[in-house]
């Protein structure tokens, strides 16, 4: 996407925001970017970007020439002007000048010891000092687009620039919402479901925007919508927020799959298991749709929510009240980073295992009737204070002393680390935010 | 009734009574309210099963002697709820302030700030202070500790998981707080304790009224005036400079361009409100040279040969003494680096780099620094004597605070701000506007 202040776009009195898009009739834009790139070779990037200034007061909307440049400023491969290494040299020229350099001969000096140091020419010295700055930089092969492709990566990005400064976006289609409600889950956006007749719809937006119209969800919402418009089939609707003077004023923005034809869209399609049913129906609950990411057949369907660490609380008030309503359904948080594993949750690493969840709901419902589930989670509610199953403590003993990966195997089998580890037979301590596995109990 | 964190907001489930401030959301079928109502749900819900944050308590004791008025802000602070905002002029010690109030809570706590500089000089002193690591969020680190620092950007894209992480959040010139996107920290934040520190509470935009809701509203104040036993002397001196003949005429060139554009467009420029209407309405062939004719004006201005030789001259003037350069755009702090061949501290400088700069400047390594706006805030190098603004806006805040990093007291110390201003251009009547009401100015040559 691009800077906010190279959206174009036409505003109506009526508060309508109308895209504008490279098509064949304006594609001159591209064929001139394209042609300053291609006879940039062995300039720096500061040249560029001001000859770029020039070509921008002979065309009519000068933000479409900027959109453009920015896409092969970013594509094109660009290299420093001296090899030597920027820092280094600073570091050395700033060391030798203890006070500020005030005649020219002083200047002088200090560039000739710092060459003399560095093993090299004064000239280099200069050259070298700020060679690392992004304007210093050498055009050394432009990016190899022809003008059609160069339009369609600036209209995606058009629409992805709107988006960054939407408040919330509709989403209509006649097709399965499934694959939508994962990729805006995965975001941490939320959503509302509508059906009317074959057609769905999803009010998206993020968690504080029931309390103020906020911005801060603007980037997902593109990203977001990136998903979106590969598919074949949408309406999208939103509403936008833009400065008008001293004031934010709204618009609405609305374009449909008729965008297709002039942006560009990379296909990349989800590798899962063939067990795992990546568009399972929709749940109805006290009257609102929820929508499950997946679903896996064990002795009756059983749904699967992904969520991240920082949507877990919600998800697992979600997945109490679906299992109160008598769906079998699983809830797994997918951590990022080094984020720890909710209390009480499931984890996976960076992505689903999608054999171990079937390991885990072949022994949780494989033998089970589903009549079951319901006192099976009454009972789930109850902290762990008895005894801990021998399996458990064995698979503790034998991953002593990684204490870390202790912690996690409770975790994801939803066991109360803590307590369990002393139940275990371990010693553990608090360090700050982090539980550590310190001794066995009967240590010394 | 159970309560838990989630994304900057507080969820509720199964709520005894329902109290104005809980909102239903249809989209989860459960009560929420923002974060910031944390501390209200506690007191009206003593009772609920509290998820929202983890019971760690701290023991944190520190050995700095406090200023009377320091102690006394501290107090008020406390009585308050342990909220509230104390506004003291620049180099009164704000920092030490923020120490005591961390160790009265002993608990989780984040301190944000607005640059990487200052967010590594609150490390630095709170690791000394309390002589336990802190941690570091922004400026390419992401260590959580107990006790954090972060960056207002980094605070801010961060809110919905760090929002139930600390309990005090203590914001360092908590008027960039206040701004549209700042204050969803404010909101997001599930923190009970708060304090802002500032030595310019008031916005022109009046938005600081939004930190009486959010942050406690300002409990404490002091002046320049009544702080004058603890603050170093200084005096300010404006240089006015000539434009060399060609670099005036170009000067005048482009300055007519731009002139003549607003006066077709009907266009007055009487603060950033009106500039912003100008920036959006120069996308079109017309805007773009006027732009670029603003651009190339505005660059003579500030970069004209005759300043960088008054740059020499002051430097030579002051040799030996610590010099901090200021300059508005980056372009003018990297051409006085090149220039004087002293280290150059912008916002592309890179963390490391930023942080050895400092370090030199404080040991004495070096003895200038040039910069652009990155160092007007709250930099603390006591013994900086001499102060150059070789370019900068009309904020009267921002020549405050740029005045208020010479002010920090040191033996026998007397600070200089200079003031170098090309005379017949539109930047003196920007150096007026910006020493509006600061006492000590006095135009020379």
């Amino acid at each position: 996407m691009f800077p906010v202040q190279l959206m174009a776009v036409r505003r109506s009195n009526k508060g309508i925001l109308r895209p504008v898009f490279i098509t064949e009739e304006n594609s001159d834009y591209c064929v001139a970017v394209l042609d300053l790139f291609k006879r940039s070779t062995g300039r720096t990037r500061g040249e560029i970007e001001n000859e770029l200034k020039n070509i921008e007061l002979k065309v009519q909307n000068p933000k479409i020439l900027r959109g453009l440049a920015l896409i092969m400023f970013r594509l094109s491969k660009f290299a420093p002007p001296s090899q030597m290494d920027s820092v280094r040299v600073r570091r050395t020229i700033f060391s030798l000048a203890k006070n500020p350099a005030v005649s020219p001969e002083e200047r002088a000096e200090i560039i000739k010891r710092a060459a003399v140091l560095l093993v090299t020419e004064p000239q280099e010295i200069e050259g070298a000092l700020y060679g690392d700055m992004e304007g210093n930089q050498i055009l050394v092969s432009p990016c190899n687009l022809d003008p059609e492709n160069l339009s369609r990566m600036f209209n995606l990005e058009q629409i992805e620039t709107v988006m960054m400064k939407s408040l919330w976006v509709e989403i209509s289609t006649k097709g399965r919402m499934n694959e939508f409600v994962r990729s805006l889950r995965s975001k941490g956006l939320m959503y509302r479901a509508k059906k009317e007749g074959d057609k769905h719809t999803l009010k998206v937006d993020g968690p504080v925007s029931i309390f103020e119209k906020s911005e801060r969800y603007g980037t997902r919402l593109a990203l977001f919508i990136r998903d979106v418009l590969k598919k074949e089939d949408f309406e999208i609707n939103s509403l936008v927020s833009l400065k008008d003077g001293k004031r934010k004023k709204e618009y609405l923005y609305h374009i449909d799959d008729s965008v297709s034809d002039i942006i560009y869209r990379e296909q990349k399609e989800e590798e899962l298991p063939n067990f795992v049913n990546p568009e399972p129906g929709d749940i109805e609950v006290d009257g609102e749709v929820i929508i499950p990411d997946y679903s896996i057949e064990m002795n009756g369907t059983v749904y699967i929510f992904l969520c991240s660490r920082h949507r877990y609380e919600e998800d697992a008030s979600m997945l109490r009240k679906l299992l109160k309503s008598g769906y079998m359904a699983e809830l797994f948080c997918i951590l990022s980073g080094e984020e720890k594993c909710p209390k009480g949750a499931m984890c996976f690493r960076d992505r689903a295992d999608w054999w171990r969840i079937r390991e885990y709901l072949q022994e949780k419902y494989g033998k089970e009737k589903k009549s079951k589930i319901k006192e099976d989670f009454e009972m789930e509610k109850i902290p762990v204070s008895g005894e801990l199953k021998d399996r458990v403590i064995s698979h503790l003993n034998a991953l002593y002393p990684d204490g870390q990966a202790m912690i996690e195997y409770l975790e994801f089998m939803g066991l109360p680390p803590e307590e369990s580890l002393r139940l275990a037979g371990f010693k553990t301590t608090w360090k700050g935010l982090r539980l550590v596995v310190t001794g066995r109990l009967n240590e010394g | 009734m159970r309560i838990s964190y989630q994304a900057g907001t507080i969820i509720v489930e199964e709520p005894e009574r329902i109290p104005e401030y809980l909102v239903f959301d249809k989209r989860t079928n459960s009560y929420r309210t923002e974060g910031y109502m944390y501390a209200k749900l506690k007191n009206d819900f003593p009772d609920a099963e509290d998820f929202v944050f983890q019971g760690i308590a701290l023991n944190l004791r520190h050995r700095e002697t406090l200023r009377s008025y320091q102690k006394k802000a501290a107090d008020v602070w406390a009585s308050n709820s342990y909220s509230g905002v104390v506004v003291l002029p620049t180099a009164a010690g704000k920092t030490h302030i923020g120490i005591e109030a961390i160790s009265r809570l002993s608990t989780t706590t984040i301190v944000i700030a607005p640059t990487i500089e200052l967010v590594q000089q609150w490390r630095d002193r709170l690791r000394s202070a309390f002589g336990i690591e802190i941690g570091q969020i922004g400026g390419g680190e992401r260590d959580i500790r107990e006790i954090t620092v972060a960056t207002y950007d980094s605070a801010y894209l961060m809110a919905e998981t760090l929002g139930n992480r600390f309990r005090f959040l203590l914001v360092d010139e908590v008027h960039h707080l206040a701004a549209e996107r700042f204050i969803e920290i404010a909101r997001m934040y599930a923190s009970p304790y708060r304090l802002g520190l500032t030595a310019t509470y008031e916005r022109t935009d009046m938005l600081h009224e939004r930190l009486q809701q959010f942050m406690g509203g300002k409990i404490f104040e002091l002046g320049y005036e009544e702080l004058t036993e603890y603050l170093a002397d200084y005096e300010i001196v404006r240089i006015p400079v000539e434009l060399e003949q060609d670099e005036e005429e170009e000067y005048e060139k482009n300055r007519r361009i731009f002139l003549s554009y607003l006066r077709k467009h009907r266009m007055r420029m009487r603060g950033p409100w009106d500039f912003e209407r100008f920036i959006l309405s120069s996308w079109n062939p017309e805007g773009r040279e006027a732009l670029i004719a603003w651009r190339r004006a505005r660059n003579i201005a500030f970069n004209s040969r005759v300043k960088v030789d008054t740059v020499r001259y002051v430097l030579s003037r002051h040799r030996g003494e610590k010099t901090i350069i200021f300059s508005e755009d980056t372009d003018t702090a990297y051409l006085i680096s090149r220039e004087f061949l002293i280290p150059c501290i912008t916002y592309l400088t890179p963390g490391p780099e930023r942080k050895e700069y400092l370090r030199m400047f404080k040991d004495g390594d070096v003895t200038a620094l040039a910069t652009s706006r990155v160092l007007d805030e709250g930099v603390d190098v006591p013994d900086a004597s001499v102060g150059i603004i070789l370019s900068g806006s009309g904020s009267t805040r921002q020549f405050r605070q740029r005045l208020g990093r010479l002010l920090r007291p040191s033996e026998g110390k007397k600070a200089t701000l200079y003031e170098i201003v090309a005379s017949g251009t539109s930047e003196f009547a920007t150096s007026r506007r910006r020493r509006k009401g600061v006492p000590g100015s006095a135009d020379g040559s």
